[in-house]
């Protein structure tokens, strides 16, 4: 994580230096403060029951899937409610910087799994995008023993808890594959500004 | 118990079961605990083998024995029991977690969670303890430890998981975890599974440092990796026994294997506890914690005081309302204040106060690490909070009374709590300082009946107001007591009432009092006289941090510049300065509308243009909040009221906050309720304060269904105002879709509809 990732992410306009110095801050606090864990399994593809046209359309050509997980720990979550409290502009500093930083994680872990694997591997797909739905979160929750593993439980409403975590599915496939187009059946689809779910971690 | 587990010798649990299943290759998708009544030839041939290794205790095969898990809790119990029986060993009966959190971090409530390990321990009644092992939760262990404790009379055992990092998952510290499970009566505790026995060695030593309790170490056979696609456990036996080895030496009395472990291991950890011999203890001092930490030796201590509605009018509203957020606010002001402990004081005579009480601790707990000191008249308000706790609290505060005692001293006894106690009883308080040194006394002698020892005990003296009171007698008292031993504490400020520079009195009577060896002080820490009384006395002591602290005081902020551009600019400290200044000559309505506005609105221009980013935007606000605080009496409002609202179900609550900081700085009377909030509650606080717009938020696909819930509940309940949502899942058509009136892309936009439905800047 560096300030000016985060500066990028926080949007257009200038800082001045004062901001600039709380950035630093907030870039120093969130490395600090967050204990990156990761975990991963390989499964067969029929093993699991993954419903939604999106997830189906995307492992078409995989047979075997991993299912990947990662958290930022509970310490650096409860330090952005603490900061919401009293400094709510850093809070949002911190939680911004929270999402691009768990997001780095789960690259690295993808990047470990596509040294390891010898064959190839597609994009990471994860639980909210498109029609797969959230409450997917409950099946990595048992296939990967997510509070043992990683401390991370699943809400009712199919949240993971602390937040800061990320759960996504990565398909194995004998030949690379065009990129999906997998927004398609996205409700956001003409409004999203990002265009990729991943840049949306919340 | 036979096997003692304070005996001369160290005693043997047994290792991993889930190893050995998986070494048999015995395919079984179900949930373990099954075994019990499918397969019970499986489990007891497992048992025997450890019980043949030389184990001196059978653990129950109940890990997730519990009803999130399985639908036949107590037939699997009896059966896991049942079992194990015939094999002449002494029985554990194991408690896993649920698997869920225990709120604020989770969605699994605490009396959900008592109520689930409560059936367990009701089932298992033929062991011979109860192991409670694997939690990583705090608030979790607590209810399995309160279970426990409430339906048997068998020794439990507290076993927590750490990682690598030396806390849990959760970000318990070995520290926290035995300070509590020990005030709660378990009979021993220790670490189990997560870690191998090198990497668990720290974290044993940090609990040995902390208890005085017979301490148990069931490590992992190492750290697993995966070989050929089997899971393998890198320690062998012989390692593994020569860490058992290690462990007794340094103090552990108990020892067993987790995950890796098997019959083998036992077998080595025998050997070596058969020659061995139990590392005598010393006993350690009780000590005040929170979930994450516990309270060092300090002097004085520090008690803030701030949270308590007396004479507030922001804190008492935010009790009426249910919108706890300046109270959350006070805590986390005190902790970095320098406050070591926060006051927690919720009376108000027209509010549910024991209701009340429960919604603002699971709230503090996310915010703050300090230890809490609950203050209530009221015993059934104090049970609700220390039953909940998970750490050591304060209770404010018993007194002599017999009343007072019977209330009150079982419930410090019960949840192992620190107790202030008054020097007052029926007749009174004592004009002398003899008589109040009589009454701490009587206190302390009636505390010790119930096992609370006299270190778990501050002795307030009773600070009477000095116009009406010589205050002599109750520093006479303080040099008595700490003459004696005896922990003291004082409220400082009532010394002052009714007389002008109150804190410059007060800082006064605080150093008076600290020469006399007062121990422990409740006080507003934001008050500068009074920190700078408390620097000066460890200063007078030699102590060289207070003297450095002291020597380099924060500047005060100061400027020449306008306030609009200060505001514009975000910087909250000068435009507070420029406000007060301004305030000498303007009256303030005129400020806000001639510098407060305009800034806003230019600083809104320049985020729509991208000219700034959002934290400059936020910053701006804030300023402007931090001025209004000098402008307006606290808690009147005068603009129309917004509730806003992140549904149940959703936990993401920035944007809103934002939004919500955002309207009170245009005037309106915002009723933040906070995130997860229950439809039903949304319609009652509208009805109630007649509220003609209700924003709500929603940040996931899942909970925009609870959006929808939401909005025809309030219609059909017959809300007949506004609706207005946000949240990045949402689409000007589906908000429209799920019956909601307007649609804010940020807080901007949220603004703007606010003023355009209610009219005006409110």
């Amino acid at each position: 994580m560096t300030s000016e990732k985060l500066i990028g992410a926080l949007g257009p306009g200038k800082i001045t230096p004062e901001q600039k110095e709380k950035i630093d801050g907030a870039v120093e606090t969130l490395t600090r403060l967050s204990v990156p864990r990761t975990f991963y399994k390989k499964l067969k593809k029929e093993e699991l029951p993954l419903r939604g046209e999106d997830i189906k359309e995307f492992l078409d050509g995989s047979d075997e899937v991993y299912l990947l997980a990662a958290t930022l720990g509970q310490p650096i979550v409860s330090e952005i409610k603490r900061r919401s409290l009293t400094d709510l502009a850093s809070a949002v500093m911190l939680d911004t910087g929270a999402s691009l930083y768990i997001e780095e994680v789960i690259d690295e872990l993808t990047r470990q799994i596509e040294k390891s694997e010898p064959r190839f591997i597609t994009e990471r797909y994860s639980p909210g995008y498109g029609d797969f739905d959230l409450l997917h979160q409950k099946l990595f929750e048992k296939e990967l023993n997510l509070p043992k593993k990683l401390g991370v439980t699943v809400t009712e409403s199919g949240l993971l808890m602390p937040r800061k975590s990320v759960t996504a599915v990565v398909g194995v496939r004998d030949r690379p594959r065009e990129p999906l187009p997998r927004c398609s059946r996205c409700r956001l689809k003409n409004e999203c500004k990002f265009g990729i779910c991943k840049a949306r971690t919340l | 118990m036979n096997v003692n587990l304070e005996s001369v010798k160290p005693v043997l649990f047994d290792g991993a079961f889930g190893t050995m299943l998986e070494k048999k290759g015995l395919d079984f998708s179900e949930n373990p605990v099954l075994l019990n009544i499918k397969k019970p030839e499986v489990v007891r041939e497992i048992a025997g083998s450890y019980a043949d290794a030389g184990a001196d205790v059978l653990t129950t095969n109940t890990f997730e024995a519990n009803r999130y898990k399985i639908d036949n809790v107590e037939e699997v119990v009896r059966a896991a029991i049942d079992l194990l029986k015939p094999l002449g060993k002494k029985i554990a009966l194991e408690i896993g977690p649920t698997g869920k959190l225990v709120a604020p971090m989770g969605d699994l409530d605490f009396d959900d969670a008592y109520e689930c390990f409560s059936e367990i321990v009701k089932a298992g009644e033929g062991a011979d303890m109860i192991l409670l092992d694997t939690f990583t939760d705090l608030s979790e262990l607590r209810a399995a430890i309160l279970a426990a404790k409430d339906h048997s009379d068998l020794p439990v055992i507290a076993s927590m998981s750490f990682s690598s990092d030396g806390r849990t998952f959760t970000g318990v510290s070995p520290e926290s975890f035995a300070t509590m499970a020990e005030a709660l009566g378990v009979s021993a505790l220790g670490v189990n599974c997560s870690l191998g026995p090198q990497d668990l060695l720290p974290v044993v030593e940090k609990i040995l440092d902390t208890t005085s309790l017979p301490v148990i170490v069931q490590p992992n056979a190492g750290l697993p990796v995966i070989e050929n696609g089997k899971t393998v456990y890198p320690v062998d036996d012989e390692n593994f026994a020569n860490y058992g080895k290690i462990f007794i030496e340094r103090g552990a009395t108990i020892l067993g294997g987790c995950c890796g472990t098997t019959p083998e291991t036992i077998r080595a950890l025998r050997k070596v506890i058969d020659s061995s011999h139990l590392t005598p203890r010393e006993g350690k001092k009780p000590r005040l914690s929170s979930y994450t930490g516990v309270l060092k030796d300090t002097a004085p201590l520090l008690i803030g005081e701030r949270i308590n509605p007396t004479g507030k009018e922001r804190m008492k509203e935010a009790l009426r309302r249910r919108s706890y957020d300046p109270i959350l606010k006070e805590a986390v002001l005190q902790e970095q204040q320098g406050a070591h402990v926060i006051d927690v004081n919720l009376g108000l005579p027209e509010i549910d106060e024991k209701e009340v009480m429960g919604e603002v601790l699971e709230r503090l707990l996310s915010v703050t690490d300090a230890p809490l000191c609950f203050d209530s008249s009221r015993p059934e308000v104090l049970e609700v909070a220390l039953r909940r706790y998970p750490g050591v609290a304060l209770i404010n505060s018993v007194n002599a009374s017999k009343e007072s005692k019977e209330a009150i001293l079982p419930l410090a006894a019960k949840y192992g709590s620190f107790l202030i106690g008054l020097t007052l009883d029926e007749d009174g308080i004592p004009d002398t300082s003899e008589g109040r040194v009589r009454l701490a006394e009587k206190i302390i002698e009636d505390a010790a009946t119930y096992g609370i020892p006299k270190e778990r005990i501050f002795i307030d003296a009773l600070t009477l107001t000095a116009a009406s009171a010589p205050a002599r007698v109750t520093l006479d008292t303080v040099k008595v007591l700490s003459d004696k031993g005896i922990n003291t504490v004082l409220g400082v400020s009532n010394v002052s009432f009714g007389l002008p520079e109150r804190d410059e009195f007060n800082a006064l009577f605080l150093s008076e009092a600290l020469s006399k060896g007062l121990s422990a002080a409740i006080i507003d820490p934001g008050k500068k006289p009074m920190s700078s009384a408390v620097l000066a006395h460890k200063i007078f002591d030699g102590d060289s941090d207070s003297l450095r602290v002291y020597s380099n005081p924060k500047e005060e902020a100061v400027s020449k510049d306008d306030l609009k551009s200060l505001i514009v600019a975000g910087f909250d400290e000068a435009a507070k300065a420029k406000t007060k200044e301004l305030l000498e000559s303007i009256p303030p309505e005129e400020i806000i509308d001639t510098y407060f506005i305009p800034a806003l609105d230019k600083v809104g221009k320049r985020y729509d243009k991208g000219e700034i980013f959002l934290p400059g935007l936020i910053q701006s606000a804030q300023a402007v909040q931090a001025c209004f605080d000098l402008l307006r009496a606290p808690g009147t409002h005068s603009g129309e009221p917004v509730i806003l609202a992140t549904v149940k179900g959703d936990i993401h609550d920035i944007g809103k906050n934002i939004l919500s900081m955002m309207l009170e700085n245009y005037g309106f009377d915002v009723i933040d309720l906070g995130s997860d909030v229950e439809a039903e509650r949304i319609l009652k606080t509208a009805k109630e304060y007649d509220v003609g717009l209700i924003g709500l938020s929603a940040l996931m696909t899942t909970t925009v269904e609870s959006m929808k819930e939401t909005i025809t509940y309030l219609r059909e309940g017959g809300y007949k105002g506004a609706i207005m949502v946000g949240g990045a899942v949402l689409t000007p058509d589906y908000a429209e879709a799920i019956g909601a009136d307007y649609y804010g892309k940020d807080a901007k936009e949220g603004i703007k509809l606010s003023q355009e439905i209610l009219g005006g800047k409110s």
